[in-house]
């Protein structure tokens, strides 16, 4: 049996989630929020009728279910459904709601037994959240924390909870972080790249005992809890191919910067829908104002090649577009625009007279009704995905 | 950085991208100091982070109004605040002001280091930075955790080219802490009171021996 993460792409990677039963590791950087990632695994868990146990360390159960409260698309009272593991309030010596509470921290037998009683006590319990791994090391030594995570990992076993833990990786040693990883079925590592005052994220699957995709997802956290977010997408082609329009259309919200009606710097738009968060850059598409592929395509994690599916005089132009934004290092899809319009080519039609490789999706759309535009955003990012690279930073084309 | 006090601005100022361990001797006052340099920094059209782990950010505020540098009307303008204490009344992030950042408590560093990189995004590069104060993660947290908190947040400023006053009580800890938390900074400023003095020492800065500052 499979049970869903509840992160956005990830279950697709990993063939619909991970085996019931199984032990999963959130190996995070500092400053990427695993705590999310256990949250909204707890979240989609209890939404979807299954019984759920939470174990916190380094905030109260009261603290996460208030950000649960916070994120604008999550039901806040799922989380009254959660059953905490509390080892934090008596560390603070605040009295703790949580059904089942560490009454000596200092103890780590003391977790081990509480984390077995909860779990022998809500048998059938489908899915175990461990957060703060990494402060059993700091509370207990490596040794000893080992210990406490090799108990939980055998009372779940036993119970055949699927157990997912999250651990924040400050800067331990790669044999402590070794012993931590091979105790592990599945390995998911939550990464960060800072560039100067931004900061990126993604994930990716380290270890999984059955077929997964190696690839890396972009990822933002905040109040739309853990979704794809890919910071840059191009969408490029030549002049009157309908960029702008397709923009405003498929955006959330949009912006252009254009004179007597033809954009000769950018457009921007911002698409936010089903997980799923992209920043969108159109360039112009006349020649003269072609310096401006060099500034936009910096960065990018893909291109959409928009061609005017009426006019194919166009499509040697579009070609020429795409080099200059290029087409090798960077994932791209074809969208066969004007597909409302009258003796518009069909998109298997414009994949021959551009001479496409097979495996580049070129999807019908039409910028006037909307039709296929989400539908050619989704199979761009599907590229992406799994492709599997983040831009590094200052990476060009 | 020029920080508008005297001592340290007469010997060159702060050295820009920077970490400053603040070590703050029994009795003197708390909040003036890095009030005053982030509040001149700010005059100067830097941008400022104030993290607070021990006074409601109102409370500073009201506090810097009280002298000449008043803080508020730069609040969530070029000045965020990352607040790490207003949780801890059990207020539990009902911030007063809609651009402070709000962690869930001192025990919660990896969210409070999101929260820093958040305020990062909105100061952008070369920020005045205030982290007020390590003592109070050392009472929640064990200092092996606190120690590399601070040397990857440290290094996380630095990159944004921030420079970043780190407050420690220096009666609170032992030794061995304070010896570690100097390493893994860049410069240490003593700040004492004697005599109704303030004094301030800082061999790094080639103020070395204890030196009258006025704010």
């Amino acid at each position: 049996m499979i049970i869903p993460t509840g992160i956005p792409k990830l279950d697709d990677i990993l063939g619909g989630g991970v085996e019931s039963g199984s032990t999963v590791l959130f190996l995070s950087d500092p400053g990427v929020d695993p705590m999310l990632f256990l949250s909204q695994s707890a979240h989609f868990n209890v939404v979807q009728g299954n019984r759920c146990l939470f174990f916190v360390d380094s905030l109260t159960p009261a603290a996460v279910r208030k950000r649960a409260g916070a994120m604008k698309l999550w039901n806040q009272s799922a989380f009254d459904k959660v059953m905490f593991i509390d080892n934090f309030s008596s560390k603070l010596g605040q009295p703790s709601p949580a059904k089942y509470v560490v009454k000596d921290p200092a103890k780590p037998e003391d977790v081990s037994n509480t984390v077995d009683r909860a779990l022998k006590e809500n048998r059938g319990s489908t899915v175990m959240l461990f957060s703060d791994v990494d402060r059993l090391y700091f509370s207990y030594g490596g040794s000893r924390s080992l210990e406490v995570l090799d108990d939980a990992i055998a009372s779940s076993n036993e119970m055949r909870t699927t157990a997912v833990f999250s651990l924040v990786n400050w800067d331990f040693s790669d044999e402590f972080l070794h012993e931590i990883t091979k105790r592990f079925e599945y390995v998911v590592r939550l990464k960060s790249v800072e560039e100067r005052s931004l900061t990126r994220t993604f994930y990716l699957v380290e270890k999984s005992p059955r077929k997964f995709m190696k690839t890396v997802v972009p990822f933002r956290q905040g109040l739309d809890g853990v979704g794809v977010f890919v910071p840059k997408l191009v969408v490029t082609g030549p002049f009157h191919s309908g960029k702008s329009s397709f923009i405003q259309k498929v955006s959330t919200r949009a912006v252009s910067v254009d004179r007597l009606g033809t954009t000769v710097a950018l457009d921007h738009g911002f698409i936010d829908y089903g997980g799923i968060a992209v920043d969108l850059f159109g360039t112009p598409g006349q020649e003269r104002f072609e310096f401006m592929l060099d500034i936009l395509k910096k960065d990018t994690f893909g291109i959409l090649l928009l061609v005017d599916a009426t006019d194919p005089e166009s499509f040697e132009r579009a070609k020429e577009m795409l080099s200059l934004v290029g087409k090798e290092a960077i994932p791209y899809v074809v969208a066969a625009n004007k597909q409302d319009a009258s003796g518009a080519m069909r998109p298997d039609e414009i994949r021959k007279a551009m001479g496409l490789p097979p495996g580049v999706p070129i999807v019908g759309t039409s910028a006037v009704t909307g039709d296929g535009c989400v539908d050619a955003v989704k199979a761009l990012i599907d590229a992406i995905v799994r492709r599997g690279q983040a831009p590094s930073a200052g990476r060009n084309a | 950085m020029l920080i508008g006090i005297k001592p340290i601005d007469d010997a060159g100022g702060l050295p820009d991208a920077s970490n400053i361990l603040l070590l703050l001797h029994p009795g003197t006052e708390k909040a003036q100091f890095s009030v005053k340099a982030i509040w001149d920094a700010l005059e100067h059209d830097r941008k400022g982070i104030f993290v607070t782990t021990d006074t409601d950010p109102r409370e500073i505020e009201r506090a810097s109004a009280a002298s000449k540098a008043a803080l508020a009307r730069y609040t969530g303008k070029s000045l965020w605040f990352v607040d790490c204490y207003t949780w801890t009344l059990g207020d539990h992030g009902q911030a007063a002001d809609p651009s402070d950042i709000v962690v869930p408590g001192p025990s919660a560093l990896n969210d409070l280091s999101i929260g820093i990189a958040k305020s990062l995004q909105q100061a952008g590069d070369n920020p005045a930075a205030v982290f007020r104060s390590v003592s109070t993660l050392l009472l929640y947290n064990n200092p092996e955790v606190v120690f590399r908190f601070v040397q990857i947040t440290g290094a996380r400023l630095k990159a944004s080219n921030a420079t970043t006053l780190f407050h420690l009580d220096a009666g609170m800890h032992d030794e061995k802490t304070v010896a570690t938390l100097r390493h893994l900074t860049d410069v240490t400023i003593e700040l004492k009171s004697e005599g109704g003095k303030q004094m301030l020492l800082s061999p790094a800065l080639n103020i070395a021996s204890w030196t009258q500052y006025e704010l």
